[in-house]
């Protein structure tokens, strides 16, 4: 009887997070088990809030890894979640703004008429269509 | 049934049942193991009192279906004396990393006989006496054979 081995030498950890820390949960060799169990630990257990599966190889003699699966959120990036989106810079004033806020000393001044003065042109246009108009029947009647 | 009844793996099955056995610590008590509530599956279960140095540690607990052929019994025996190429000395051949862990290990692999391969699956979990040494170990392995005619079709 002869033995062979089926996996080379990687494993699986499935990683826990929970009490604001990681923790290692279990150790598999096949990756669809961890990834399993990993799903089934964020189903069964409440207190667990973000599960990793991170594939662990030895290449002559160092160790690498990688993530191979994660579900849920750590506290860190719930805090992140938490906090609202920096406000966004206002965007440049269009020009008709601009203008609006020009301070009232650079703004050119308008010439602002009196009411007194108003009423005066009023009726010294009206006594002037009156004297034409009164001059304009006189000359029709003298005209044979 | 303890644990998930439709989960269909032995090694989750038992794996569940101790996670429901650990409760909020790292791992639980030798004391708390109850082979009878894991019914059928307890033929494929196994205890281990560890020893120093680890070759010394013993058989609690060995299930029918892990004694092999000969049915020799093999608690109180040393796990050193498990008879080798067995999915018992398989199931157990990484019972230093439990140690070193202290966490569940899931190993699987193939033994190949002259007339077929054995692919097998197996677990092992940490338990404690006194709530924060790994003491003993609680384990559980499972097989399937494929004969020669079956291999040449899986390969």
């Amino acid at each position: 009887m002869s033995q062979r081995t089926v996996k080379g030498s990687i494993c699986f950890e499935l990683r826990k997070y929970g009490g604001g820390r990681w923790t290692l949960d279990s150790v598999y060799d096949d990756k669809e088990l961890a990834t399993t169990e990993a799903k089934s630990l964020m189903e069964r257990f409440k207190a667990i809030l973000a599960v990793r599966v991170v594939a662990v190889a030895e290449e002559n003699g160092q160790f690498r890894e990688w993530t191979v699966f994660k579900q849920g959120i750590t506290d860190d990036q719930q805090a992140v979640l938490r906090t609202p989106p920096p406000r966004p810079a206002p965007a440049p004033a269009p020009p008709v703004a601009k203008a609006r806020e020009t301070p009232a000393a650079d703004r050119p001044k308008r010439r602002r008429m009196s009411t007194r003065l108003y009423y005066a042109r009023l009726a010294g246009g009206m006594i002037i269509v009156v004297v034409v108009a009164v001059l304009g029947i006189a000359v029709l009647r003298m005209v044979p | 049934m303890p644990g998930d009844p439709r989960e269909q793996r032995l090694t989750f099955r038992v794996l569940h049942y101790w996670r429901d056995r650990a409760g909020a610590g790292a791992f639980p008590l030798l004391r708390d193991i109850d082979l009878a509530a894991l019914g059928e599956d307890s033929a494929n279960c196994l205890l281990i009192k560890i020893a120093a140095p680890i070759e010394r540690s013993s058989f609690l607990y060995v299930g029918r279906n892990l004694c092999g052929p000969e049915e020799t019994r093999l608690e109180g025996r040393a796990v050193a004396d498990c008879p080798p190429q067995t999915l018992l000395h398989r199931a157990t051949s990484y019972l230093s990393r439990i140690l070193e862990k202290a966490v569940p290990i899931s190993l699987g692999g193939a033994i190949t006989t002259p007339r077929s391969l054995i692919l097998y699956r197996s677990i092992l979990m940490p338990l404690t006496e006194d709530g924060s040494t790994v003491t003993a170990v609680f384990g559980a392995a499972n097989s399937r054979e494929i004969l020669s005619s079956e291999e040449e079709l899986v390969s």
